[in-house]
Formats: C-alpha cells, structure tokens, sequence
C-alpha cells in the first residue's frame, strides 16, 4: 500500500491545491484514507496530517477506515421502504452482526444504506458491490453471502 | 476617514472595520477575532450595519474603508446579536451564565466549583476570564428559548499540561488558528462536519502523538473553559500579577506570572513582550509553579560539620566561607558562575574573584559560552551576537544551523514563521523533524563534522562568482585578499565531499543567500560537534560580510542569562564588556573604578577549571550553578562552596551549601540572547531563608572586609554596573560600538584543527535550571520531551 500511495503523491507532483485529487486518488486506488496515507500525503504537501484529516473529514465521500471487501447496500428510498426493506435491513444486521457503516470482523462485507439507487422497479433492493439484487428477501440473503465468502477465500493469498 | 455610529474616525489601510472601532474605544461583541489572527467570521456576532452594503457584515471580516458609514449598535442589531448568542449558548452549558444567584455565586461560591466536568450551575474553571460571559453580560441576555443540547463529549485529559472539554467548545476556531498561522504547528485541526464538528486531530490521537508542543497558545486564546491549565485551572483569580522575564531560556519571554498565597500559581505571556509578543514555551507557560515551589527547595544554609551537611545560620556559614577562603592563593582558587545568575550576580562575583581573590579564574558554566564569545570577540570585538528577533522577522533569508529549534528555543519559531509569510526562505542546516520541515523551505541534512566543508562551498562559490558586496567588504573589512587566497586553490566539489550534498545543491543554497542581503543566520550548540567549533561561527560571519551587512548573526545561547554572564565579565579573559584582561586603559579604568588592583594573569576556563581541579591544582571551587555534570573530578578539592536552589549530588562533596533563589523570587536583570537587558521582579518572597546570589556573595566580601560590596539593592549593584561596564547603560538592547573594519577570516587558517572544547559537559537542550534537570521536577515535561527528544 505504502509504494501505491508513494506513486500517487509522485503523480500529483508540482500540482497546486493538490491535496483532494490526492486524497481521492488514494481512497480509490486503496479503498479509504489510511493513517499512513496520511502522514506520507503531510510530508510532501507540507500541511500537517490534522489539518489533512480535518479537510478530508469536511467531505462524506471519504473514509478512515478498511472498507470490508465487499460492500452491501440496502436502500432505504421510499419505494423500497414500503416493500419492506427495513425489515430486510434488520435481518441483514442481525445475520451479520454489524451496524450500518460498520465492517464485519473479518474485513468481509461492509454494510450501508443509500436513499433510492434509481431502480425502484426491482425494490426491495439491496446491492452487493456492483450486483443488483431485486425483489430481495431474507430467504436470498443466506446464498448470496456465501457466495461471496466464496470467492473472497481463493483471493486471499494474493494480498500482502 | 470613516464614520462609525456618527463619529468620524481615522483608520489604517488594511485594517477591519472591527479593529477600527476597537482603536477608537468603540466595543463591538466579539468572539471569534483575535488581534494576532487573521479574520475568521465564524461567530457573527460582531455583525453591523454599513451604508450601502446589503444585510449584516461582521465587522471582524469587512475592511476598513474609506467614507464607510458604520453603525456597531442599534435595537435591530443588538436583537439580532442576542438570537445569535442564544443560538450559541444552546450548545454550551450555559446555567452559570443564566442563573438567577449568579452574582451570589461569583461572590461566595455557593455552588462546589470544582468538578471533573463542567455542566449545570457548577463552575467553570474559566468563570473569570470567560469572553462568554462578557459578551452574555453585555448584551443582557437573560433565557434562552433554544432547548439546550449537551454534546456529552468525553473529557480529554490524557495528554500533559491541559485539559479538553469540547462540550464548552463554541468552535470559534482560534485554538486551531493559533496553532497554525502562529505557531506554525497545526497540531490541531477542525474535524468532521455538521453538527458532528469537533476540534480534534488526526484519527483521534492523542496530542503527545500528534506532534503538539504544549506551547499553551491555544490555551491563552480560547473564550471559554474548553482548554484549560491543569495546573491551575482550579485557583481562580490570582491575587495578585507581577510582569517578570522567563530565565528558562534565552528567548527573554516576558510573563505575567500569578501568586496566590504566596506561591506562584500560574504563568501566562506578556502580550507586551518584545521577545514573544504573547507566546511561551512549554517550559515558561506551564512548568515555572512546578518548578519553584518544589518541596525539595533549599531553605537555609548548609554546612560539613563531622563529615555531614547540616544546617547552619547565614553568619555562621558565611563567616566559614570568608575563613576558609582566605587561605589559598588566587591561583587556587576558581569560580563558575551560573548561566541562570542575573546581571547583578555575575557582576558580583566576577567582581568578587578579581578584587577579593585576586584571580582571573572565573567562566560561565556552559561548553557553548567560550567558543560563541571568543569567535564573536574576534569578530565584532564582543561575544554577543549581532542579530535582533526583529531582524528575524524582517529577513529576507534565514539559516538555521546546528539547533533543534523548536524544542531548544520554540519562541523563536513564531518569527521564523512570520519572516516567511513575509517572503523570506528558510534553510534548515542540521537536525530535522516533521514539523521543522514544514517550517522551512530548504533542508540540507548536513551532519556538524560537514558544517565547515559546507560553509566553505558556499564561500568559494559567492568570492568566485564575485556575488559579495564588493562597496562593503573594500570599505568595511579587513582580509578580503587572503580569504580570497585561501579560496582560491580549493577544489569546490572535493572540499564539499565530506558533507554529503551535490555541488548543484551547495549552489542552490548559495543562491539562496544571493538574493539579498538583509539575512539572518541563527546557529546553535550542535556546532560544538564540529572539529572546530569556532571555524563555524568564523565562516557563517564571513557570508554575512560578504553580503554586506555585519548584521543578522545570531548564537542561540541555551541558558537564560548566558548572554549577560558573558557581558558582566564573568570570563577568564575578559572583564565587564569584553575588555581584555591585559587591556590596560581598561585595567585601570576598573581599578580606579573598583579602588582595587586587578590580577594581571589571565585566568583558565571552565573546563580547564575542572580538569585543574582533577589535578589537584586547584585547592577551592566556588559553583554558583548548583551542579556540574562531572563531580568525580572534584573530590581532590579541598573546598567547595554551592550555590543552588535544590539538592544536587554536589552535596556529597561540598562543604558549604547556600540557598539562593528562585528567578520569580528577585529582583535584577537579565539578558537575552538578542542583547536585550530585561527585568526579573520578585513575584514572590525567597523561601525559607534563601537570598539571592548578589546577597550572599556581598555577605562573603563583608565578612572578608573587602571593599565595594555594601549594596542594599539589585538596583544599586545595576547602577553600578552601567557605570563601569561600557556596554550597558540601561534596560533593552545594548549595542556594540561597530568596529570601524571587520575581519574576514581565511578559510585554511584554523581549519580542520581538532578543538580541545569539551562537548559533553552541557547538553544542548535548556533542560537544566540552576545546575536541576527541569524534567526530574515537573512529570509531565518528562512525558513531553521523551516523546520529542525520543529519549
Ligand atoms: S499547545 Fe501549542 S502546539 Fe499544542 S495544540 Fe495548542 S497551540 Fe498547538
Ligand atoms: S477550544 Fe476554545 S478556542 Fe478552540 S474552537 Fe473551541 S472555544 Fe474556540
Ligand atoms: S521560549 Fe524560553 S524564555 Fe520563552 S517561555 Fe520558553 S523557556 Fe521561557
Ligand atoms: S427506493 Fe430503492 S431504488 Fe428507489
Ligand atoms: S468576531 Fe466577527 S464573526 Fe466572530
């Protein structure tokens, strides 16, 4: 992670006011704004890693934490409200153990709410990173997860 | 000229109309503005009417302009201050500021004021200083009709020195400017958004972590009680306030120090200081209480009776010291004047050894203080430097060279930091870290052993690239040709070698120092570390020179009286103004002076003191600082008198211990390492029996009957002093006579001679007071500087 946030700073070299480029850059290419990303973006742009958190926090589309690696999403737009949905959320809570905005233990699936994703035709809706899942149900939600764990268990050996 | 509320007004060009108003004694609420930060307008209280400007502009962001017509007070804007008050205090406890017994409470404290956390009626450690109430008071608010909403943030007191209680937090954001624009830190930053926003650091850390200084500056600005003191947070209003000069450093802080019940309860800058301008140090601003009222203090004399210490009446052991004294020769005898002695005490004792002992044996206790006087003798024919904090402010280019600055002398970094908002670049040559480097524009990691190779780069390339001010150096200095000479053989890439840097990068830096000549270069004890200490500080004058201008040189002397010590003759070759021992006019002038005859031999220095001591040569020592790093030289002496404020493990050896003073308990004058004479006043009474060093050395010169000692004030022995020393005639900057030719020094004379200067004997650092290391008294210091000096 270290070389991939050394490389972006490089990118952005000589850049004026190139401290959300680079912020943005880095939550994109590492998943959030890590407290070494931080520090490493401080030394080059001179700005002390405060006040680079203080501006970085300004702004919702970035996170501080590791982002689960895949990412649930339970909309909670009208249309899916009144299909039920919020019972959907509570069930997904409850079989993953974790709060919105929060990770699972195992960094496997983080969860989220969004309002309306623009498919209201397939609500209740829930989407698993770019996977939609229409008319969702608790009975669905047992397959898809595995699914996913799945698939996360032969990745593993290639991280670091 | 602009007219507010009716009146006309002159006003400055730049100024706000907030700060034209407060000129002219118009108040306006106020609470996000602050005179050393730039304009904010996060509180909007301070809006007003202005004539042709649409709504309410605050007043602390709109300039000053000409023909404005301003209004700063009518029913609509005092309604509409109110909603904005109320809007503000539905946030922050506000019960101390609503109830109904308020004036009861502030008078008998019915309610127990002091409690971990500040909520309902129960005080706030701020309730006498509090801008909120001011502006509460001001604008009669009586309810609020806003439901209140307590944040139910935690406390945070797990850093050193201050506490943190963001629920009385009103987000004005002063902590973070001052931390930024000031002190040039940001340590601290807003965090979050909305209604989550919160002053805070990265990730939450804490602040030890987070690289803040624990300057306090946040602290002194803050309208509320959400940073508060530790320390003293729970006294309430002091009874009283004395202006006095911090002796931690070399700085010259102006305090205002609080004293309640006799102790010292508080420290606070002096907005007024020439030196800091309202900024301290972590030492000044909040270890100075700790520090002088530690139980462990001296408080009566102390005598070697039968093998051990005990104590003793001031006649008795004085009368001891006066006996005992009188039986060697001047040339065993050797005296070490505290760095932290004020003017008057090292003109005292200097005085002491040359007329009562007759000896030239005296030196300030300090390994940096003998080549930075010796090298600034030769030079400018006083061991001063030559630069002022103003000439910092207004420079053009700056080097740091050889300093841990920021830990070493913080102060100075606020007008580091003004300079180059002003444009000015600053090299940093030496020690780095995190925050330093954000400071500076230009590091150059050179190790001391490449401080002479570098320097001697950079003069090569300003004398062959005849980038020197030629006018200057024909009319004003001598050595021109040789120091030419001297450069001419060289090799720049091969003499450079050893620092470690590309020719392309010495050129740049050199460059740099091109530009103009309005420079200021500030160096410090890690040139003790080079081969030859005083071939530094010659080089880094000959740029000066070069550039046109003796000016700009400036030594950071560690300890809070070095500068004078030096200045008051407490010098082995030196008497009072850097006139040599073997001068003569000055010889005479002094005897005549002192009706004394003044020993003709020049004396040995500090260090050769305690080797001579080691040897068995000399016979009595008389320490003023308390301790000396090394004792195991000293047990050949035969007698040894202290000085000192604390214990020190010179116990085990000295036969008779004086209790002096603490620099809050006395009157005097000390000196700055811009030169700058300041006054020490007695904020409080001597503990116990202690008196200051100028008493007792008076006390030992009656009871020898020598003559010139009968003074019964500082002010007296300061009058004295103006007379004979010619340097000084008053309080502020003294300034040397300029020589009427400099002299530049070649480059191959002194160099790469190995130097006898004993590195060890002090540590760069001012950690120590009066001989104590300062972190063994106050925690918290210890937890603070561990974590920066990674020790
Ligand atoms: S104490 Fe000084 S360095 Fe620390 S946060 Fe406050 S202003 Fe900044
Ligand atoms: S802590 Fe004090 S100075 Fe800082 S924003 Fe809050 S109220 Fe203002
Ligand atoms: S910078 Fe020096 S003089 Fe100023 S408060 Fe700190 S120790 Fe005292
Ligand atoms: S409400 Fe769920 S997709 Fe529109
Ligand atoms: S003082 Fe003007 S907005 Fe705060």
């Amino acid at each position: 992670m270290q070389k991939t946030i050394e490389k972006i700073i490089k990118s952005h070299e000589g850049e004026k006011g190139s401290l959300i480029p680079i912020l943005q850059d880095v939550q994109r290419e590492c998943g959030y704004i890590s407290e070494e990303a931080v520090a490493a973006i401080a030394k080059d742009v001179k700005i002390s890693e405060h006040e680079i958190y203080g501006v970085a926090t300004f702004y919702a589309q970035f996170r501080f934490t590791k982002p689960g690696d895949h990412l649930i999403k339970v909309c909670v737009g009208t249309a899916c409200h009144v299909r039920g949905n919020s019972l959907n959320l509570m069930h997904i809570k409850k079989i993953l153990g974790i709060d919105e905005g929060e990770i699972t233990f195992d960094y496997r699936f983080g969860l989220e709410t969004v309002n309306c994703l623009g498919a209201c035709a397939l609500a209740p809706l829930v989407t698993v990173d770019d996977e939609y899942y229409g008319n969702f149900s608790p009975i669905k939600l047992k397959k898809i997860l595995s699914k996913y764990a799945k698939e996360k268990a032969g990745a593993e050996d290639e991280e670091d | 000229m602009l007219t507010i509320n009716g009146k006309e007004v002159e006003f400055r060009e730049g100024a706000t109309v907030l700060e034209v108003a407060r000129d002219n004694g118009i108040y306006i609420p106020s609470l996000c503005a602050h005179k050393e930060l730039f304009p904010f307008g996060a509180c909007r209280l301070c809006l007003v009417k202005i004539e042709h400007m649409r709504g309410f502009p605050p007043a602390c962001t709109t300039p000053a302009a000409e023909g404005m017509k301003v209004i700063t007070e009518d029913k609509e804007l005092h309604n509409l201050r109110k909603n904005v008050l109320e809007l503000i205090l539905s946030e922050h406890p506000n019960s101390c500021l609503m109830c109904d017994q308020k004036e009861l409470c502030a008078k008998y404290y019915i309610c127990p004021p002091k409690s971990g956390r500040v909520t309902g009626c129960t005080f706030c450690p701020a309730r006498d200083r509090c801008e909120l109430r001011k502006v509460t008071e001001y604008l009669g608010l009586k309810e609020i009709r806003i439901p209140f909403k307590y944040k139910g943030l935690p406390m945070e007191r797990e850093d050193p020195f201050f506490d943190r209680d963001y629920n009385l937090c009103i987000l004005c954001g002063r902590c973070v400017r001052v931390c930024q624009e000031v002190r040039g830190i940001g340590a601290i930053a807003f965090t979050k958004r909305g209604h989550d926003t919160k002053i805070g650091t990265a990730f939450g850390k804490s602040y030890l972590d987070g690289g803040c200084r624990f300057c306090g500056a946040c602290v002194d600005v803050c309208p509320t009680g959400a940073l508060s003191a530790r320390g003293s947070k729970w006294h309430g209003l002091p009874e009283r306030e004395v202006t006095t000069t911090c002796a931690l450093c070399s700085v010259g802080c102006r305090l205002k120090l609080e004293a309640k019940w006799e102790k010292v309860m508080a420290a606070r800058p002096d907005e007024e200081g020439p030196a800091n301008h309202g900024q301290a140090c972590v030492k000044g601003r909040f270890c100075i209480p700790a520090l002088v009222n530690d139980a462990e203090r001296l408080k009566y004399p102390l005598i070697r009776k039968e093998g051990r210490l005990v104590p003793a009446g001031w006649e008795e052991a004085a009368e001891l010291v006066a006996k005992r004294l009188g039986r060697y020769s001047p040339k065993e005898v050797g005296f070490v004047a505290s760095p932290f002695l004020t003017n008057e005490a090292a003109y005292l004792l200097q005085k002491f050894a040359r007329v009562g002992m007759g000896t030239n044996n005296i030196d300030i206790a300090s390994a940096f203080s003998g080549p930075v006087i010796d090298a600034h003798v030769r030079c400018l024919g006083v061991g001063a430097g030559t630069g002022t904090i103003e000439d910092i402010e207004s420079a053009d280019w700056i080097i740091i060279l050889g300093a841990d600055i920021l830990t070493s002398h913080p102060v100075l970094t606020v007008s580091i930091n003004k300079a180059r908002r002003q444009g000015a670049t600053v090299c940093l040559i030496g020690p780095e870290n995190d925050i330093i480097l954000r400071m500076v524009d230009n590091l150059v990691p050179v190790q001391p052993s490449g401080y002479l190779p570098l320097l001697s780069g950079i003069l090569k390339i300003l004398v062959d690239r005849e980038a020197f001010d030629k006018d200057f150096v024909a009319s004003r200095c001598n050595g021109f040709e040789s120091l030419k000479r001297s450069l001419h053989d060289m090799d720049l890439e091969e003499t450079i070698a050893p620092c470690g840097l590309s020719v392309d990068r010495v050129m740049e830096l050199a460059s740099q120092i091109l530009k103009s000549k309005r420079g200021c270069i500030l160096y410090g004890s890690k040139i003790l570390e080079s081969s030859n200490p005083q071939q530094v500080i010659y080089l880094l004058f000959n740029i000066l020179l070069l550039r046109g201008s003796h000016l700009g040189l400036i030594p950071l002397r560690i300890a809070g009286n070095e500068q004078g010590a030096g200045d008051m003759g407490a010098l082995p070759n030196f008497l009072p103004g850097y006139r040599d021992v073997s001068d003569k006019d000055a010889v005479s002038e002094l005897e005549e002076a002192w009706s004394a005859k003044l020993p003709a031999e020049p004396g040995v220095s500090y260090s050769e003191m305690i080797r001579a001591a080691g040897k068995g040569a000399l016979k009595a020592l008389y320490i003023t600082s308390g301790s000396i790093p090394d004792k195991t030289h000293l047990s050949q002496v035969d007698f040894i008198v202290l000085h000192g404020i604390y214990p020190s493990p010179l116990f085990e050896i000295a036969d008779v211990v004086f209790p002096s003073v603490a620099f809050t308990e006395e009157d005097g004058t000390i000196t700055s390492l811009e030169r700058r004479v300041q006054r020490l006043a007695a904020v409080v009474k001597p503990v116990g029996m202690a008196l200051p060093d100028w008493k007792i050395i008076c006390l030992i010169a009656e009871k020898m009957k020598v003559a010139g000692f009968g003074f019964t004030s500082a002010e007296e022995v300061f009058d004295e002093i103006c007379r004979v020393n010619p340097l000084i005639s008053g309080h502020g900057i003294w300034s040397p006579r300029p020589l009427a030719k400099f002299a530049l020094t070649p480059v191959e004379e002194l160099m790469w001679k190995k130097s006898d200067v004993v590195s060890e004997e002090m540590p760069l650092y001012s950690l120590y007071y009066r001989g104590i290391d300062i972190t063994e008294k106050v925690h918290d210091l210890k937890l603070f500087y561990e974590r920066v000096l990674g020790g």
